[in-house]
């Protein structure tokens, strides 16, 4: 209890001291503001508010010139993932000319429309469309396909529907029987697809039937399934999760969290190197020889930290829900409990580097670096958690604070997880543990290093 | 029962900081209520004496003996609250006032409330700092600081204060300053332990002196006597401390 009481007398002499420093404060309190703002910023530009994707550029060549192809291109123009080139009113570009384009990289997609496209509409049958593209550009591959089956849905009003299902099931090595069954399930749906495109707009939706579809979207590489029900509405049903606000993306969500994480950790960072400064600024010897026991002076810089990292959090929180309404704040119990358990980890983890560094320049290097290999590798950075990644490196990533810290975050706002829920436990139990580890190891390297030996 | 007149009794005090000796087998007695002064050359080992008695070094060798009981403050808690130390570096917080910093440490000490309070404005009257105990020891001089840094160590009344050359790097003026203070603790009954390398300091100011060097005490007694046992009864501290500590530059 002793040791508690001169604990609390530390930190707030620490406390009194930071807050003193007005220009220091504010940027340690501005700066991961600034980030958030300009991380934010930057990802909505690229992906957009709502899709959560990048917008894919299609070059069109149109080599037929019929009305029907006409059409099929003012469709694509009007999909929502894709920008298609050339624009409306710019001239139209040969094919050889964007082979090249394509070869020098500055092209990824290009759709030629053959001659004979019209005729082949007109009778029910599949017309050739060329898709030249980068083998590189993957990523854009999907999007691209989407747009240009719908597309192709609206301007053959439906009629091209079984044979172009057909078709793809074929070339995903689906056996005859498999694709006969489908054939006739498509069958009966073909009636009301052309009012499904219509209606939509020819936007993709993110359709999502039951929770385990939901869990697939987001996790990126393509999938079978999903496609199978932005194609046939009939079985469509959209089930966005009650609470999660209506323009949470994840690559959003994704983002406000991993600055959040990340911060976090850069802000503890100077608190966590009281301990070095103390001794340095050259007043450790009279804590020493106070009539307190040792530890305490650990402990006051611990809860000092914690009270900035909360402050920082809060605000953080605060101006995140301001600014990108990702409803942060619908649960409050757990935000303060993953907020806590996250400030408390990040704490022990800057208590352990500031324990073990001689000096204020060896404790900022070391956790400068760290910090950044956990940031990229724990997904607060670019969303690993969506990618399919071998074993090893999950054993690496999962090996991060940061990764159990980004899927409390992650688990509370985009899965709409409590704290309660089986997963969040797990979270906060591997942050707890290292908490407790990480501080124990922070004391011993404390009573080696600052306390007489 | 008559309390004895030794307040600490060191025997064989020994350090080393790894391979190297810093101090050898050092053994004096600090009397109640004197100035008792250490005087040594640039890296005798007054500051890891100093040290060891206050508890800021543990692994040390020897016996230390407070009023009679052993004494080991770096473990127990209620050995440090006997003694105040005032380090040769400054250890005050920049950013706090006077005022907050001696409350701070004296808070760090034990003091509460109106105890609290008055531990804080004597401290403040011992630095003369009274009228700038709102100021930021960073607007404070040198000497300033050096008087505040002397007063933190006295909040709590220690039976034993150490005291490592709380006179460095200031002017004559405030030298003075803290001169009269020691005095005054003294004459308030204040036991002292008073290091310096300053020869007409330790003249003018102690009671008795030890003399060490490279880590062991060479001669302990009054001025006067140590005088007589180099032989002139009439020479100077000066003489007899270059007498046995010889004269080449000892921090090499
Ligand atoms: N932290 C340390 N690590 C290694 N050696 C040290 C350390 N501190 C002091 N020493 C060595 O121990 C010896 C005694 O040093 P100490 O600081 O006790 O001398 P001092 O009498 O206080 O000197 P000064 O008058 O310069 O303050 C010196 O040789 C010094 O180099
Ligand atoms: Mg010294």
């Amino acid at each position: 209890m002793k040791t508690i009481t001169a604990a609390i007398c530390i930190a707030a002499k620490d406390l009194k001291s930071y807050f003193r420093d007005r220009t220091g404060m504010l940027l340690g309190f501005l700066l991961p503001i600034i980030l958030v703002s300009v991380f934010g910023l930057t990802m909505s530009w690229v992906f957009g508010s709502e899709g959560g994707m990048p917008k894919s550029t299609l070059w069109v060549v149109d080599e037929d010139q019929t009305e029907k192809s006409e059409f099929f291109i003012t469709q694509l123009r009007s999909a929502d993932m894709i920008v298609v080139r050339p624009k409306p009113d710019d001239e139209a570009r040969s094919q050889e000319d964007l082979r090249q384009e394509i070869a020098d990289g500055e092209v990824h997609h290009v759709l030629v429309l053959s001659r004979g496209f019209e005729a082949a509409v007109a009778a029910g049958k599949t017309p050739e469309l060329i898709m030249l593209r980068d083998p590189g550009r993957e990523m854009e591959d999907q999007v691209t396909r989407i747009s240009i089956m719908q597309a192709f849905m609206a301007t053959s009003e439906g009629k091209m529907w079984p044979q172009a299902l057909a078709g793809m099931m074929d070339k995903m090595g689906l056996d005859d029987q498999g694709v006969d069954q489908i054939m006739g399930l498509s069958k009966g749906i073909q009636a009301t697809i052309s009012a499904f495109v219509q209606s939509s707009g020819g936007e993709a939706e993110e359709p999502k039937t039951t929770e385990e579809a939901k869990e697939k979207s987001t996790e990126g590489g393509f999938d079978f399934g999903s496609f199978m029900t932005d194609m046939v509405p009939l079985t469509t049903e959209d089930i966005q999760p009650p609470e999660r606000p209506k323009n949470l993306s994840y690559i959003l969500s994704q983002n406000v969290a991993g600055v959040m994480v990340m911060m976090l950790m850069f802000g503890l960072m100077a608190c966590s190197s009281m301990l070095i400064l103390e001794r340095e600024s050259g007043a450790l010897p009279r804590l020493l020889l106070a009539a307190i026991p040792r530890d305490s002076i650990l402990l006051g810089k611990f809860f000092f930290a914690v009270v900035i990292g909360l402050i920082q959090l809060l605000i953080l929180s605060a101006y995140g829900e301001l600014v990108f309404e990702v409803g942060l704040f619908r649960d409050p119990i757990t935000l303060i409990i993953i907020s806590f358990t996250w400030v408390l980890a990040a704490t022990s983890f800057g208590m352990l580097i500031a324990s073990w560094a001689k000096t204020t320049k060896q404790a900022e290097g070391l956790s400068t670096i760290l910090i950044l290999i956990m940031a990229a590798l724990g997904g607060c950075w670019f969303p690993i958690q969506q990618g399919s990644i071998p074993w090893g490196a999950k054993i690496v990533t999962h090996s991060t604070l940061t990764h159990w810290a980004m899927s409390t975050y992650q688990g509370m706002l985009w899965h709409g997880f409590t704290w309660s829920h089986p997963k969040m436990l797990v979270s906060l139990g591997v942050l707890w543990g290292f908490t407790i580890l990480g501080s124990g190891v922070a004391v011993s390297f404390y009573r080696k290093r600052y306390v007489a030996g | 029962m008559l309390q004895s007149r030794v307040l600490l009794d060191v025997k064989e005090l020994r350090y080393s900081y790894g391979e190297r000796v810093a101090v050898n087998g050092a053994s004096f007695q600090i009397h109640r209520g004197e100035i008792f002064g250490f005087l040594g050359p640039n890296g005798a080992g007054k500051t890891t004496t100093i040290s060891c008695l206050s508890g800021l070094l543990g692994d040390w060798k020897g016996e230390l003996l407070f009023d009679g009981n052993t004494f080991s403050p770096s473990k127990n808690i209620d050995d440090r609250k006997r003694l105040g130390t005032v380090p040769q570096e400054l250890a005050l917080y920049e950013d706090l006032t006077a005022k907050e910093n001696l409350t701070f440490f004296g808070r760090l000490n034990a003091l509460r409330g109106s105890e609290l309070e008055q531990a804080v404005q004597h401290a403040l009257q011992i630095a003369e700092l009274t009228d700038r105990e709102n100021s930021r020891v960073k607007e404070f001089s040198g000497g300033m600081k050096r008087r505040l840094n002397l007063a933190a160590g006295t909040l709590h009344k220690p039976d034993l204060l150490l005291l490592d050359e709380p006179t460095a790097g200031v002017d004559p003026q405030s030298r003075n300053h803290i001169f009269e203070a020691l005095l005054n603790l003294k004459k308030n009954g204040q036991t002292l332990l008073y290091t310096t390398h300053y020869m007409e300091e330790a003249e003018k100011l102690c009671d008795r002196i030890a003399i060490i060097n490279e880590g062991e005490v060479c001669g302990v007694g009054t001025p006067h006597e140590l005088a007589s046992r180099a032989g002139n009864a009439d020479a100077n501290l000066e003489e007899i401390f270059l007498q046995l500590t010889g004269r080449k530059l000892r921090d090499q």
